[in-house]
Formats: structure tokens, sequence, C-alpha cells
């Protein structure tokens, strides 16, 4: 028990010093809060993610690239009917350039070459290109 | 814990001696007895200025100076990421309460005549500081890039024009053009997020320096 006469204010200084932590910490609570969910991710709107071209717009000369589901897809004819690629090179991952002069993928990295079906014509990698399933419907072509 | 904690400060503490530093300019720095809280407001000043750097921080992750992209980098905060709404109303609202709070410096050492000498280098140093503040909240006027914005740019570049002879080259200059256009949200920005807060912190370092140099000012 604290005797009100005495000079010894240690317990009041005592008592003010803790309201004066527990208000330092609410205060830097109320400012680490909001912090730590402004530094989230943000939520881009990722509307849908099936990507849907006109088969009319895909021309024979050329190949579409496009952003799918994280990775890059190329998009061309292939004897007359469309092929859905993934571009990743499947030695290390490199995106493959399309050569429309020889109809063919080549690798920047390490010089593969791929037909324009995927198949590989020359390594260093012996794995096909990646298919990405896509089926055409009412004329449009529909990924995912 | 405790012990643990206060070991490690004191092997740190015996390597940089800060704690003599901290007691002579913090702890038990002496002011003087007079001192009300109006004095506050300098200090206050510089508390907005760092609110602002923090906050300016942030959205510096989002904002992209592209006159087709910056309106849309300003909603992307606003809506799409958490808590950004909050931290781009704290940038706008500091901003302005800062310049509150730099005018009522200014009165107040002006009221009281603190600026006579040997502190009219501090008088001096705060007037640039207050041009700049003024500076940082005309070019970050414009980043949003909104209707106001863009009109409020204009007609603040305009006002150069009154110079004689050289008026029109100077609004040129500062506008990169004939109207105000990507080059002159590109320009703004760089004056806001670079140029401008590392002299702010020059001018402050000086003002802060020679503050300790002369110490407070006592009343007559």
């Amino acid at each position: 028990m604290i005797d009100p006469q005495s000079n010894d204010n240690s317990g009041r200084r005592i008592f003010f010093r803790n309201c004066l932590a527990c208000m330092g910490m609410v205060g830097s609570g109320m400012v680490a809060a909001p912090l730590a969910s402004f530094l989230q991710r943000p939520n881009r709107l990722e509307a849908d993610s099936t990507i849907r071209i006109p088969i009319a717009d895909i021309k024979e000369d050329e190949a579409i690239y496009r952003d799918y589901m994280g990775a890059q897809i190329v998009i061309l004819i292939n004897q007359g009917k469309p092929l859905v690629l993934n571009a990743a090179c499947t030695h290390l991952g490199c995106l493959v350039r399309w050569e429309h002069s020889s109809r063919s993928f080549i690798c920047p990295c390490h010089g593969a070459i791929f037909d324009q079906g995927g198949k590989v014509v020359k390594g260093p990698t012996n794995q096909p290109l990646e298919i990405i399933p896509a089926e055409v419907k009412e004329g449009v072509l529909i990924i995912g | 814990m405790k012990a643990a904690i206060k070991k490690t400060y004191q092997w740190f503490d015996q390597r940089y001696e800060f704690t003599p530093l901290l007691e002579k300019n913090v702890t038990r720095k002496k002011v003087p007895c007079h001192l009300t809280w109006p004095a506050c407001f300098g200090g206050l000043s510089l508390f907005c200025f760092l609110v602002q750097m923090f906050t300016g921080a942030l959205l510096m992750m989002y904002y992209k100076p592209q006159p087709d992209q910056a309106f849309d980098s300003v909603m992307f905060i606003k809506s799409n990421v958490q808590m950004g709404w909050l931290v781009q109303r704290i940038h706008v609202v500091s901003a302005n309460v800062m310049i509150l709070l730099v005018f009522m410096h200014m009165y107040r050492v002006a009221y009281r005549k603190i600026f006579r000498s040997p502190r009219e280098l501090h008088w001096v140093s705060g007037i640039v500081l207050l041009l700049l503040t003024l500076c940082m909240a005309f070019t970050g006027y414009l980043l949003p890039w909104t209707q106001l914005s863009y009109w409020g740019a204009k007609v603040g570049t305009e006002i150069p024009s009154a110079v004689p002879f050289i008026g029109s080259a100077i609004v040129e200059w500062v506008r990169r053009g004939h109207s105000i256009s990507g080059d002159t949200l590109g320009f703004f920005y760089a004056l806001h997020v670079a140029i401008l807060p590392g002299i702010v912190i020059l001018f402050m370092a000086m003002h802060f320096i020679m503050i300790r140099r002369t110490g407070i000012s006592e009343p007559l």
C-alpha cells in the first residue's frame, strides 16, 4: 500500500511508464498492421484466364505469343490446324523464337531447333515442346 | 530475455559508445524552461517529412510515371492494394499538414523575433526549406494525372511567364515543352521522389546543425 503522505512517487512513475509503454505498443501495432497488409502481394484482377482467339486472326505465316497461367505460349497454324505450344525450350527453359523462313522454333540459348509441330530437329534436348490442350468452337480457338 | 537484450546492447555500446551521445542530445538534453507547445511546429514538420518519405516509398512500389499508366496505377493503389487507400490518403493529408506546420513554424519564429543574430542563417535555410516544401507539394500534385492535377500543373507552371524577357523560356523549361505532357510527368516525378528530397535533407541538416550550434533562442 502506498502511503499518500510520502514523497516517494516511484509507484506512480512506474505506472505512467507502463501506461506509456502500452500506448507505444498499441501505436506501433496500428502502424505495423496496415504496413504488413500493404506489403502483401496485390490482387491483380485476373478476370478470366482462358484465352479466346478467332481462328481467322491467326495468320498462316506468323506465331502469336501470349501469357497463359504464368507461362509463355505460342499459337500457330500447323498443317491447316491451330496448334498451341509452351514456348519454353525443354532443355533449360529459354523462350524459343519462331523462324518463319524455315517454319521452325529456334532456342536462342543453346541452339535447339524444333519443327512447326514442336518436335526436336536438333539438340541439346530430346524432348518435344509441350503441347497445350486447346479446342476450336465456332471458329474460335479456346485455350484453358 | 531482458538480460540477454541488455547484454547485446552493452556489447554494441562498448564499441559504438552511443549512450553518452544519446544522453547528451536526447534523454538528458536541457531545453529552456520557457518553451511551450508552439516550439514543436518545427519538429512536427520534420515528423511529417518522415511520414512522407515512408508512405512515398510505399507508393513508389506501384506508381508508374507514364502518362498512359499513371492514373490507372494510382487507382490500382487505391482500390486493389491492401491498405493502399490508407497509405495514399496519409501521403496526401500529411503533405497538407506539413505545409500548414511549416507556415506555423515560420510565423512563430517571425513573431518571437527568433531570427535575429546569431540565428539569421536559420531563417534563410528555413525559407529555402519552405520553398522546397511547396515545390514538393506542387510536383506531387501532378503525379495522379487527373484533370485537377493536369490543370493545376498548367496554371502553376504559367506563373514564371511573368518574369521579364526569359519568362516563356522558363515555362517551357519547366514543362519540358510547350504544354504539359508525359515529359513533364517524368520530370516532376524525378523532382518529387529524388532531387527535391535530396536537397531538402541537405538543408534540413544545415538547419538542425546550426540550431545545435547556437542553442535554442531565449526570450529577452
